[in-house]
């Protein structure tokens, strides 16, 4: 089909320079960029699922702590610009100056928070070779996610500059885009989530000060494919498990409960309760739940995956804040959604995820849910260790907090911020029931063994 | 040997270099020069560029990041083929990085409705290309951009220019493009606003120029009013400029007042270094000041409960540089009114504590570090959880001290800590109409509501409140151990 109307780009930069053209014919050198990571892929377009998207180059004369004046410029990064090898600088020192450092960053700019950040920066600082007069010589810094929040090089003792030019095909590359899909069949009940490498955490919200919650700091995680069940447990499923047994297990709440924490939805005799998500439980009572259906409470970063629209949204379902029939919250006495507790599963009319031909019901509002992990902070070592995390799992409990097992997603008495995806806190204990703002949903693993 | 200045030696990278001069096509065609007096690239920090053919059909959408202050103005080509309807609608949103909505389909809102939040959207119009919907997730936020329709006719065998400025005074100002929501720009409905606020005029063809005037780029231009030799001892100069006002971050609880986000500009000030003390207010009483209503007086030793620790004292005793507590709205601003002045608006007051000086919004007054409680006076009270400060002992204390790190680039201390300030607005949400009548010099100050906004934490305060983004309220008739105020100058 032909293309009747275009649009075309071309001297972006102010200084209308393209290309090398553009250079002064004496002695320069050329720094090429290349990654193994997922960009953009062309210039302007939609970035949804790239990791990273922006780069920056300073340049630092002999000596000097800061870059030189002029010596800093940031690039949207795309895919495209990086296989065409045009992801270069032309760097013109003047003559005769000593050595000649520059630090290349590439990072996450694309959120409401665009400084480069340590732990979502990959970072190289190279000396270039020794300036010839009337000569172009070529250097290429290769970036590797692998090497996010993990700098190679420092402004004292930077790493060679690696001469020539970047073979072409390694943008993608890196093991953690690898597409996945499960192993096996998805349940009636639950839906694949495939696998894939996101950004855990949401260094935009500020925490700082807020008791028990915790998410703002963020790292790069790789999941392999899981199953996660449609909806949190209902009454009527966990009733038929019999570990509602003896009567009195589960706390049923008053008919009428005057504060958040008296909603407790189990009832001992089946009904309209049913369809209720079941809540008022203790961590181990969730686990031994899943355990019972052949299945183990999800890991925090499968639910962060989940509810983030596979690592896309700050919402399961985008970016706006949600109205009162969008999610069922806010509920309390100086909230915007009046009063009242939990609802029928799916009651929210925007918190469902959408994948595979299902949809996944209440991963933002409702009710919390728990998650198999202990609880540590943001900063502690199962969070805050640099570099990449692979299936995460925090099998230690908190060394500076106390001790108990992480709750995530938002509840109906939450005002917006904590449907968002990326906000964590926690219930103290293992074998201390919960109030009725947390249930649990199951998970499996659906990776190829 | 030459010695040439460090300067400029980074060239080349950037879409500039994906499409090379020489693959451009024959055909005749607009190279769109753009730029805007927003500051870059704070504000202007991306541009969005939507493309539509004649008949309303949505055929390109690009989302450039525009990182450097010299990505400014930003140039690119529009053409068509030869034998096909030579008109494009080309619609430019400058916005800053990160400000984004889901795209719902079209959903034009005017002032006052784009205050309060989203309309319902039909999905469409869609982006189809080679049969796939590739339409965009997200659009950007209406209230922080600045958005421009316009109509290219693309000449035959000729290249033209389109010079278009984005003017900060269209921010919120949404373009409507046709009467029906699921299409795009239609003949003789589609609106856009050029220059003025809160103005649309209907798109005729924009006039195509043979060479682009020469002119210095206009980045930060919108209501810049710089500081002269004008400067005062006890008040600082701010420069009249553009802000981002508000946060659609701080949703926490019943702090939900500070969304929705808005860009809006303010004229120059001048504004207290400190807060007003004990002994200013004295020294005004000598000189005839009658207020409404005096401080509570808080006679020595301030006593343990917190509530009851009032600054003023009955005469002249050890506490004349305390910052004066315990005083009403009315009174705070009499003392202002006396003195040639007015209490801040709440625009005024978040400018500075957030945004002048600094090259783009920070949550504390020094930068983004977290406060100290050496440096910062702040939680020194138990405030539903336990006093974070509580080493340093109670509050309130003199001003100048425990404050170092509690002072912004334009030397105007605690903001952040000290007291928490009363403000000449009242105490509605963002998203009120009441706040929907200008975007420079934004106030909502009307007199029959009697609940007034306080900015800014105090000695009391945990860390979340310090965030210079922070509102609450309080009734203009009370008084509050916690909140006292400062002054400021309009135009001189």
């Amino acid at each position: 089909m032909r293309r009747a109307l275009g649009l075309t780009f071309f001297a972006l930069l102010a200084s209308g320079a393209c290309g090398q053209e553009a250079l002064p014919p004496e002695g320069q050198v050329v720094l090429h960029v290349t990654t193994d990571t997922r960009l953009p892929l062309g210039a302007g377009q939609q970035a949804d699922r790239a990791l990273f998207d922006r780069l920056s180059i300073e340049v630092f004369p002999s000596g000097a702590g800061e870059p030189c004046e002029g010596c800093t410029r940031e690039f949207a990064l795309d895919a495209e610009l990086v296989d065409k090898g045009q992801a270069s600088v032309g760097i013109v020192p003047p003559a005769g100056v000593g050595e000649v450092r520059v630090r290349v960053r590439m990072f996450r700019a694309a959120l409401d928070a665009p400084a480069p950040r340590a732990a979502s920066t990959v970072e190289q600082v190279v000396r270039l070779p020794a300036i010839k007069a009337d000569a172009v010589q070529h250097v290429t810094v290769t970036l590797l996610t692998e090497d996010v929040g993990v700098p190679r090089g420092t402004l004292e003792s930077p790493e060679e500059a690696v001469l020539g030019v970047p073979a072409s095909g390694l943008v993608g590359t890196w093991a953690g885009v690898a597409p996945t899909t499960c192993a096996g069949e998805a349940g009636p009940d639950e839906v694949c989530i495939p696998g894939g490498a996101f950004w855990m955490g949401d260094p935009s919200l500020d925490f700082t000060g807020v008791a028990d919650v915790q998410g703002g700091a963020e790292r790069l995680v790789v999941l392999s494919p899981y199953f996660l069940d449609l909806t949190e447990v209902t009454v009527g499923a966990f009733r038929a498990s019999g570990l509602a047994e003896p009567p009195g297990t589960l706390a049923t709440g008053n008919p009428l409960p005057a504060a958040p924490g008296d909603w407790c939805t189990y009832r001992e005799i089946a009904g309209e309760y049913d369809a209720l998500p079941v809540n008022c439980l203790t961590w181990r009572m969730a686990r031994a739940y899943c355990e019972s259906v052949g299945k183990r409470l999800p890991t925090e970063a499968e639910f962060e995956f989940a509810a983030s629209k596979l690592g896309t949204s700050s919402y399961v379902w985008g970016e706006e804040m949600p109205d009162c029939e969008d999610a069922i919250h806010d509920r309390r006495a100086t909230g915007r959604c009046g009063a009242g507790g939990p609802e029928f599963v799916g009651s929210g009319v925007r918190d469902r995820l959408f994948i595979d031909g299902r949809e996944v019901l209440d991963l933002a509002g409702n009710i919390m849910e728990f998650a198999q992990d202990f609880w540590q902070l943001d900063d502690e070592p199962c969070w805050g260790t640099p570099g990449v995390l692979w299936d995460p799992s925090c099998e230690e409990p908190s060394a500076l907090d106390q001790i108990g097992r992480s709750v995530r997603g938002g509840d109906f008495s939450d005002p917006p911020v904590f449907l968002r995806a990326a906000p964590r806190t926690y219930i103290p204990g293992e074998s201390k029931s919960a109030k009725a703002m947390v249930g649990f949903r199951c998970a499996r693993s659906g990776a190829h063994r | 040997m030459r010695n040439r200045p460090w300067v400029a030696v980074l060239l080349g990278l950037g879409a500039s270099c994906t499409l090379a001069p020489e693959r451009l096509p024959p055909y005749g065609q607009v190279v769109v020069h753009v730029d805007t007096d927003l500051p870059a690239p704070a504000i202007a920090g991306r541009v969005r560029i939507d493309l539509f053919d004649a008949s309303g059909r949505w055929f390109d959408s690009r989302d450039l990041a525009r990182p450097n202050p010299d990505d400014w103005p930003l140039s690119f080509g529009v053409w068509v083929q030869e034998d096909e309807s030579r008109d494009v609608w080309v619609r430019l949103r400058a916005y800053p990085e990160g400000k984004l909505r889901d795209y719902r389909g079209e959903r034009y809102q005017d002032w006052p409705d784009v205050l309060s939040g989203p309309a319902e959207g039909g999905g469409e119009p869609r982006l189809i290309r080679d049969g796939e919907d590739i339409t965009p997730t997200t659009e950007p936020e209406p209230l922080v951009t600045v958005d421009r329709l316009v109509l290219l006719r693309i000449p035959r065998e000729e290249k033209r220019n389109a010079v278009i400025v984005l003017h900060g005074a269209c921010s919120g100002t949404m373009v409507h493009m046709a009467k029906a929501s699921e299409r795009g720009p239609a003949y003789g409905e589609a609106m856009s606003c050029v220059d003025a606020a809160e103005t649309r005029e209907l798109v005729e063809p924009w006039p195509l120029v043979e060479q682009v005037p020469a002119g210095e780029p206009l980045g930060g231009s919108w209501n810049h009013q710089p500081c002269d030799a004008e400067s005062e001892d006890d008040r600082a100069c701010i420069p009249g400029g553009a802000m981002l006002l508000g946060s659609r971050r701080l949703l926490m609880a019943d702090f939900a007042y500070a969304a929705p986000e808005r860009l809006v500009a303010l004229d120059r000030f001048w504004i207290d270094r400190q807060e007003v003390s004990v002994g200013d207010f004295r020294a005004a009483l000598s000189e005839g000041f009658t207020p409404p209503a005096l401080p509570k007086v808080g006679d020595d030793p301030l006593p343990d409960d917190k509530l009851e620790r009032c600054t003023f004292t009955s005469v002249a005793a050890d506490r004349e540089s305390y910052p004066l507590n315990c005083v009403t709205w009315e009174t705070a601003r009499a003392y202002c009114r006396f003195r040639g002045g007015e209490l801040p608006t709440e625009a005024q007051w978040e400018f500075v504590a957030t945004t002048s000086g600094h090259p783009r919004k920070v949550p504390y007054p020094w930068g983004e570090d977290e406060p100290n409680c050496e440096s910062v006076v702040f939680n020194r009270e138990p405030f539903d959880t336990p006093a974070f400060c509580e080493a340093q002992g109670p509050g309130p204390v003199p001003i100048g001290v425990g404050n170092v790190q509690d002072e912004s680039p334009r030397g105007v201390t605690d903001l952040a800590g000290g007291l928490a300030e009363w403000t000449l607005d009242v105490g509605l949400p963002y998203a009120d109409p009441c706040w929907a009548e200008r975007i420079v010099n934004p106030s909502c100050a009307q007199s029959d509501i009697q609940d007034r906004s306080v900015r800014g934490g105090s000695w009391s305060s945990p860390m979340p409140m310090l965030v210079g983004t922070f509102r609450s309220a309080l009734p203009a008739r009370a008084t509050a151990s916690f909140v006292g105020f400062r002054c400021v100058k309009g135009a001189m």
